[in-house]
C-alpha cells in the first residue's frame, strides 16, 4: 500500500504521540501527499477515535464474519488479547433477506 | 456562540468538513434527548479535562484498572457517576466492561442517558481529533442553549446482544425510518447509539465526513477524497488497535 509507514506514522503521533512527533509527521504528509490528504488522514483518524468507544462503550458484538475475514492478521496486532475478544455475535442480517455480504464476505 | 474558524490552518478544508464541525457544535450547545444543553456542554469540558486526571494516568498504567481507587480530578460540575463514565471512556476504552456499566446505572444514570453521554464523548473526540490532525488548536465550547429535552425512547429498542438496548433495523417506526441504509446487513456499529436516534444520525453525518460517504462500495483501491479506501482502513485499523478496539 502507498505510504502505509508514513500514514501510520501520523496516526501514532496523533493518538498517542508527542506534539513534536505530531508535527513532524504532519509536515511529511502534507510534503508527500499533500494538504488535502493531511486533512482526510486526521478526519478519519477522529472518526475512529469516536467509533472505537462506541463499540466499546455499549458493548456490541464483534460479528462472526469480520472474525473469519481477519484471521491472518489480527494475531499479528494483538488484537486477539483485548477485552472485546471475548464478546462476539452473529452478523445483525435483516429478517427475511438471502443473503449479506460484508465487504467480500457473504453472510448467511 | 463561538464559530469554528478554519481560516487560520496551512492547508484547505474541504466545506463539508467544515460545516459537520459546527453542526456538532450547535448540537452540543443544545438541548439533546435527555440532557439539557448546559449538561451536554458540561460533558463536552469534562471530556477535554480527562488529559489532566490523575486516576486515569494510574488506571491506565495498571494491570487492571479496577485495581486503583480514588477520586477523578473533575471540573466539579457533574455527579461523580457521570464523571466516572467520561474518564473511563475517554481514557482507557478498551478495558470497559458490561459489570462496571451495571454499577454505574445501579447509581441512578439511565441507559439512556448513558447513550446520550457516549454520544456526545465521540462527538467532541472526533472533532477535536481531526483538528488537531490538521494542526488547529482546539475549538472553545459554545455556551449552551437554553431548552429542554425532548425525552424520547423509541418504542421498539429491546435488550439484546449489546450492553444496552438497541433499535433493530426491523423494529423502527416512522420517525426513526431514516435511522439505517436499506441493506440486508446494518452492524452493530451503526445500531450502537440507537436507544437515543439524534444520537445514531449525529454520529452518521460526522462519519459521512471523516469516514467514508454513506453507501460507499468495499473496493480497496476506490479513491476516498484524496487517499484510498485501503488507506483509509489502514488509519482505522490503527486508531483500533491504539485504543484496544477488539470490534
Amino acid at each position: 500500500m502507498p505510504h502505509a509507514a508514513l500514514l501510520v506514522r501520523f496516526t501514532e503521533a496523533l493518538i498517542s504521540g508527542s506534539d513534536a512527533a505530531l508535527e513532524a509527521a504532519r509536515f511529511e504528509v502534507m510534503e508527500t501527499l499533500g494538504g488535502g490528504a493531511l486533512v482526510d488522514a486526521a478526519a478519519v483518524s477522529g472518526a475512529f477515535e469516536g467509533y472505537t468507544r462506541i463499540a466499546d462503550a455499549i458493548g456490541i458484538p464483534t460479528e462472526t464474519v469480520k472474525i473469519e475475514m481477519t484471521e491472518d492478521f489480527r494475531a499479528g496486532l494483538g488484537a486477539d488479547s483485548f477485552t472485546g475478544a471475548q464478546n462476539l455475535g452473529p452478523a445483525p442480517v435483516r429478517p427475511g433477506a438471502e443473503s449479506a455480504f460484508w465487504g467480500p464476505a457473504r453472510v448467511k | 456562540m463561538n464559530e469554528l474558524d478554519f481560516d487560520t490552518t496551512a492547508v484547505p478544508v474541504r466545506e463539508g468538513l467544515a460545516d459537520v464541525h459546527r453542526r456538532t457544535w450547535r448540537r452540543l450547545a443544545e438541548a439533546g434527548t435527555w440532557w439539557d444543553g448546559a449538561t451536554r456542554v458540561a460533558i463536552a469540558a469534562e471530556v477535554r479535562n480527562v488529559a489532566a486526571c490523575a486516576l486515569c494516568d494510574s488506571r491506565k498504567a495498571a494491570l487492571s484498572p479496577y485495581a486503583v481507587t480514588g477520586t477523578h480530578d473533575s471540573l466539579g460540575g457533574l455527579p461523580e457517576p457521570l464523571v466516572d463514565v467520561i474518564h473511563r471512556i475517554v481514557s482507557d476504552p478498551g478495558r470497559l466492561s458490561q459489570s462496571w456499566l451495571n454499577g454505574i446505572l445501579a447509581e441512578g444514570l439511565s441507559d439512556a442517558e448513558y447513550v446520550e453521554t457516549v454520544g456526545v464523548i465521540v462527538s467532541v473526540l472526533a472533532v477535536d481529533q481531526c483538528r488537531r490532525g490538521i494542526g488547529l488548536g482546539p475549538i472553545p465550547l459554545p455556551d449552551p442553549v437554553p431548552g429542554e429535552p425532548t425525552r424520547t425512547r423509541p418504542e421498539g429498542a429491546k435488550p439484546g446482544p449489546a450492553w444496552v438496548p438497541l433499535l433493530a433495523p426491523e423494529d423502527v417506526s416512522e420517525a426513526e425510518a431514516d435511522l439505517y441504509p436499506d441493506t440486508p446487513l446494518v452492524s452493530y456499529v451503526l445500531q450502537a447509539l440507537s436507544l437515543v436516534p439524534a444520537e445514531t444520525r449525529a454520529y452518521n453525518e460526522i462519519a459521512h465526513e471523516q469516514y467514508t460517504p454513506a453507501g460507499a462500495s468495499w473496493d480497496l483501491d476506490r479513491q476516498v477524497r484524496e487517499i484510498t479506501f485501503a488507506q483509509v482502513e489502514l488509519i482505522a485499523s490503527k486508531v483500533s488497535v491504539l485504543n484496544g478496539c477488539f470490534y
